[in-house]
């Protein structure tokens, strides 16, 4: 059985990790030495654990890594699946854990590669398949 | 006030009854059986505020009028007038989604919210949805690098590192009511996070790293990728020319509700034209 690794990117009940693996248990961990990091007012913390109380998670704080295998052997789970994320830290911890990593359902489907220097250019790519061509 | 929902793992957290007929009290952060399970039952918002202070004592402040959770989320979505979004979005009384916190910590998703309002119809908001997809794919690409300058800053300007001293206090109503409304509630209209960062930046020179920082530690919906990223465009490290505001810009799109009250609203340093802030703000360019 995996363990479900939950971090503040994906806070979602119907997440591909959730329905992959529905009757896996899941943690989430808070990161202490990021919040010490990014020094997170109370507000932001408050609203993330309001989020949290509608997963069926259970909810830690310490090193997210050290946690993840601390739980992983007390549920004698066998691998870590998370969901993917822009954030470096996040992705740097998910290859520690040697996690499976699912993507979430992109916005809009997009082939090759897209030229990110400017707004306008990704939006031309997208428009049509955004918007419709019932202009 | 709303008490916060719990669904899950309850009983082992907060007791289990004996046989007996005694309950057993176990510790709600409990060391016993080698875990260190955080609490999920709450009567209120207070006692939730009340154990984050006791778990966090780092992070300062309230909670936020904001609900967090999915129910709320889907109110949000529900509340939203999309038809007056194009027309009126620059207002601060305009209408506007809100989803944004929800967005940022994947409760609902860009998906799910673009399903519903799909089509030319609702043209501005896809494409701000599309904004939102645009700086996380960018994020994605650079990491780390959100926190450097995309390109050179068109302003020719040296910029310092740190908040000013009479941060919140300056006597303009205007900054200091957005100052309080994002430290008090963890949200701002985005037309005044414009406007912030520009002052921030353009009229008091500060690095846009350290405004960018002091947003992500109060916006519910900060996300270093959307955050910092407009932060650049502000200050023309990520655009073609720095973004700058004045007095009538701001005074037509939160309808005079500061400049009325304003202790310097005789000395207003945005009451000018656009050309005579250019050369004000960015002066070694006009020498250029």
């Amino acid at each position: 059985m995996k363990l479900i690794w939950v971090h503040a990117d994906c806070l979602h009940r119907q997440s591909p990790a959730y329905r992959a693996y529905p009757n896996a248990p899941s943690l989430f961990v808070w990161d202490e030495a990021g919040l010490q990091r990014t020094e997170w007012s109370l507000k932001r913390i408050g609203f993330i654990y309001e989020c949290l109380l509608d997963l069926p998670v259970t909810i830690r704080k310490g090193d997210p890594v050290e946690e993840v295998r601390c739980y992983l052997r007390e549920t004698g789970c066998e691998g870590v699946v998370t969901m993917g994320s822009p954030d470096p830290v996040l992705q740097r911890q998910a290859v520690e854990l040697g996690a499976e990593v699912l993507a979430q359902e992109p916005l809009v489907e997009t082939q090759g590669k897209i030229d990110l220097t400017r707004f306008s250019k990704y939006w031309r790519k997208v428009e049509t398949a955004l918007t419709g061509e019932d202009r | 006030m709303r008490p916060v929902r719990a669904h899950f793992f309850v009983a082992e957290e907060v007791g289990a009854r004996l046989g007996n007929g005694q309950v057993l009290q176990r510790p709600l952060q409990g060391t016993d059986e080698g875990t260190m399970n955080m609490r999920r039952e709450f009567t209120d918002r207070n006692d939730l505020l009340g154990y984050l202070r006791e778990q966090f004592p780092g992070a300062s402040g309230e909670m936020s009028p904001i609900l967090g959770g999915r129910e709320a989320a889907e109110q949000k979505l529900v509340q939203f007038d999309a038809q007056r979004y194009a027309a009126t979005r620059n207002f601060l009384e305009g209408s506007v989604s809100k989803l944004s916190p929800y967005l940022r910590h994947g409760v609902v998703t860009l998906r799910e919210v673009w399903e519903k309002f799909a089509g030319r119809r609702f043209f501005k908001f896809v494409q701000e949805l599309a904004w939102r997809d645009y700086w996380q794919k960018v994020y994605a690409e650079i990491g780390d690098g959100v926190w450097v300058d995309r390109e050179r800053a068109k302003t020719g300007v040296t910029y310092t590192q740190d908040l000013p001293l009479d941060w919140g206090k300056t006597g303009l109503a205007c900054m200091d009511g957005f100052a309080a409304e994002l430290e008090t509630t963890g949200y701002l209209h985005n037309h005044a996070r414009m406007w912030v960062a520009a002052y921030l930046v353009h009229w008091r020179k500060v690095a846009w790293q350290t405004g960018a920082r002091w947003f992500l530690r109060h916006l519910l919906d900060g996300d270093p990728g959307s955050n910092n990223l407009s932060w650049q465009w502000v200050a023309s490290t990520f655009s073609h020319k720095p973004y700058i505001f004045n007095r009538s810009n701001l005074e037509k799109y939160t309808g005079s509700r500061y400049c009325e009250t304003c202790a310097r609203r005789l000395q207003c340093p945005f009451d000018k034209s656009y050309t005579e802030l250019a050369a004000e703000l960015f002066p070694l360019l006009r020498e250029r």
